[in-house]
């Protein structure tokens, strides 16, 4: 929605000046902050420091990617009977579900695989950096995707079971043709939403000793003393992350529209 | 497939039911060094095939509640007893490690200064991401195309961007042409512009969500395009983004933890040094549960206002 703050001004104008800002401010920052282009690509995107050292970037976004897909599976199955379990209605288990969930919802990623990593091997209970981050990820992630999950189901309205009933069909059918059809259109923009999510947490377990995109480009930057790698897994992240981004965007404009 | 009648049903719901409660009751009866008896109760196959047939029962809608609840509580009951056993750790160590009064005594102030750090932290991130959240909703629903596009490319691109990647990059990385931050700030700054792209998502909706005929008749009642935005829209609009907008503050309060990474000394930092200054994990725990004390009040805080507004705007359809 605007409200035509200009609506008189046409639209080249507004080009020209928003142009014009642009060109004022980078010119200001180039002036007064005293940026040297040459410099910045000497220092951000000098591919002499990244020579020889992409195989090391390469393997950590590997273990990036293996960490993401076997959380997102995990994650999407254990919400899947956590949003099968809380549609149940029944007392006891909603009170120990929503508990569950409110307990991931205060719960920062990070102090979680600190306590998981660093604090339960006091406990002679050890699990790889690898395992920890997997099991913090899918423990926090699946609440969050059960919420998303049921959200789904419950937005769906309570006629269509009701006239599928009457209709004549089975429970089973009802689930099969009614209720998850409909449901995922329903759930796709916030899973997709929760996904790019646990894409963005598993950089955390950089922390641990997995040597993953964020850890590989830091140790390599460290080593060099140049910040390209940094930059350059940044790439890597938007890369990814960009696409599916701007997908969860329309999926979430198209689902208010259908509404 | 295999059609199930009701007796049957019945039959195989108690004979799990019992199965559950009878290794959990065994699993505390019986002495750790009786593990044969053990072993044959908890080998993985069984403990699958009882987490099966407790979940299959578990959605049987033609079992009565009640059993379906016993049903839950046993089987989480039977995994907890299951990882206390098999989890290999050792138990008695459980209260020297992780809630160790003595060693901490006189230790607990030094968490304080890094709480209202990160108090600190949080508070002004939490305000800046809001005004920019603010200040760019509103400059987007001016309407000019090409501004909008540097508002679309921000959120995309601080939406797609992990929080610690930028933490990083600003900390690391901008000392090297110049733009050398504190440690604090440039977790500041990072988090208020990257929580800013979210919070311009959940104002826009909120400016959109207030219907275009309102516009008109501010319009036709004479109010300047300014009047209009700050009598009409935002009011309206602000009512319907207090749910969504909390949620993302709870996001900043949890990802102030990442401070850690750049080495502010807050309260994951000082916890650590306690912890190998004292040989105990207490800090951490105390730690996690700081954190779970301040973020869960206002987690069900959100979760009430989320469900509050879905009600009136169920109330409104109808």
């Amino acid at each position: 929605m605007s409200i035509h703050t200009n609506r008189f001004t046409p639209l080249w104008v507004q080009g020209l000046a928003a142009l014009g800002v642009l060109l004022i401010a980078g010119w200001a920052l180039q002036h007064y902050g005293d940026i040297d282009l040459e410099r910045i690509r000497h220092i951000f995107f000098n591919m002499e420091v990244m020579e020889g050292q992409w195989g090391l970037l390469m393997s950590g976004l590997w273990i990036t990617t293996e960490l993401a897909v076997v959380s997102i599976i995990l994650s999407t199955i254990l919400g899947l009977l956590v949003a099968i379990f809380r549609i149940k209605e029944n007392k006891i288990i909603n009170v120990l579900l929503v508990g569950y969930l409110e307990f991931c919802r205060a719960t920062p990623i990070l102090v979680a695989l600190i306590v998981v990593y660093f604090g339960l091997p006091f406990l002679n209970i050890r699990f790889s950096a690898f395992e920890s981050g997997v099991i913090v990820i899918v423990f926090v992630h699946a609440a969050y995707i059960g919420e998303a999950f049921r959200s789904g189901i419950m937005a769906i309205h309570r006629t269509q079971t009701e006239a599928s009933y009457a209709l004549g069909m089975t429970p089973r059918q009802t689930l099969q043709y009614i209720l998850v059809p409909q449901a995922f259109r329903m759930v796709l923009p916030s899973l997709a939403n929760q996904w790019i999510g646990v894409i963005k947490d598993t950089a955390v377990t950089s922390l641990l000793a997995i040597t993953e995109l964020l850890k590989a480009a830091q140790i390599i930057a460290t080593w060099k003393a140049n910040p390209t790698p940094l930059v350059m897994s940044t790439f890597l992240y938007l890369l990814i992350l960009i696409p599916l981004t701007i997908l969860t965007m329309k999926l979430e404009r198209n689902q208010k529209l259908t509404r | 497939m295999l059609k199930i009648n009701q007796p049957m049903r019945v039959t195989l719901s108690t004979m799990t039911l019992g199965a559950g409660l009878i290794s959990v009751v065994l699993a505390f009866v019986l002495p750790t060094d009786g593990m044969s008896a053990l072993n044959l109760i908890y080998n993985p196959f069984v403990c699958i095939l009882l987490m099966i047939g407790t979940a299959v029962f578990a959605l049987d809608r033609h079992i009565p509640a009640w059993t379906q609840s016993l049903l839950v509580v046993v089987g989480v009951a039977y995994l907890m007893a299951y990882f206390v056993i098999f989890s290999g750790a050792d138990w008695s160590l459980f209260y020297d490690q992780f809630l160790n009064h003595e060693k901490m005594k006189g230790h607990y102030h030094i968490l304080i200064p890094p709480l209202i750090l990160v108090a600190k932290i949080s508070i002004y991130s939490c305000i800046f991401s809001t005004l920019i959240g603010l200040f760019l909703a509103v400059l987007r629903s001016g309407g000019n195309i090409f501004l909008n596009y540097f508002i679309t490319g921000y959120v995309i691109f601080f939406r797609a961007i992990p929080a610690i990647v930028l933490v990083v990059l600003v900390y690391f990385a901008l000392p090297f042409v110049g733009i050398g931050l504190v440690s604090t700030t440039s977790v500041i700054v990072s988090l208020s512009v990257m929580f800013g792209a979210y919070t311009t998502e959940v104002f826009r909706s909120g400016i959109e969500s207030v219907h275009r005929t309102q516009v008109e008749a501010s319009k036709s009642l004479g109010l300047s395009s300014w009047q209009t935005m700050r009598w009409i829209i935002l009011p309206q609009a602000l009512r319907v983004v207090i749910p969504p907008l909390t949620g993302v503050l709870i996001d900043v309060l949890k990802t102030t933890s990442i401070a850690y990474v750049v080495g502010v000394p807050e309260l994951i930092a000082r916890a650590r040094q306690l912890e190998g200054a004292l040989g105990t994990v207490t800090p951490l725990i105390i730690v996690s549960c700081l954190y779970l004390l301040i973020v869960l009040p206002m987690a069900l805080l959100s979760s009430h206002l989320e469900k509050r507004s879905r009600r009136w705007s169920a109330r409104k359809a109808v």
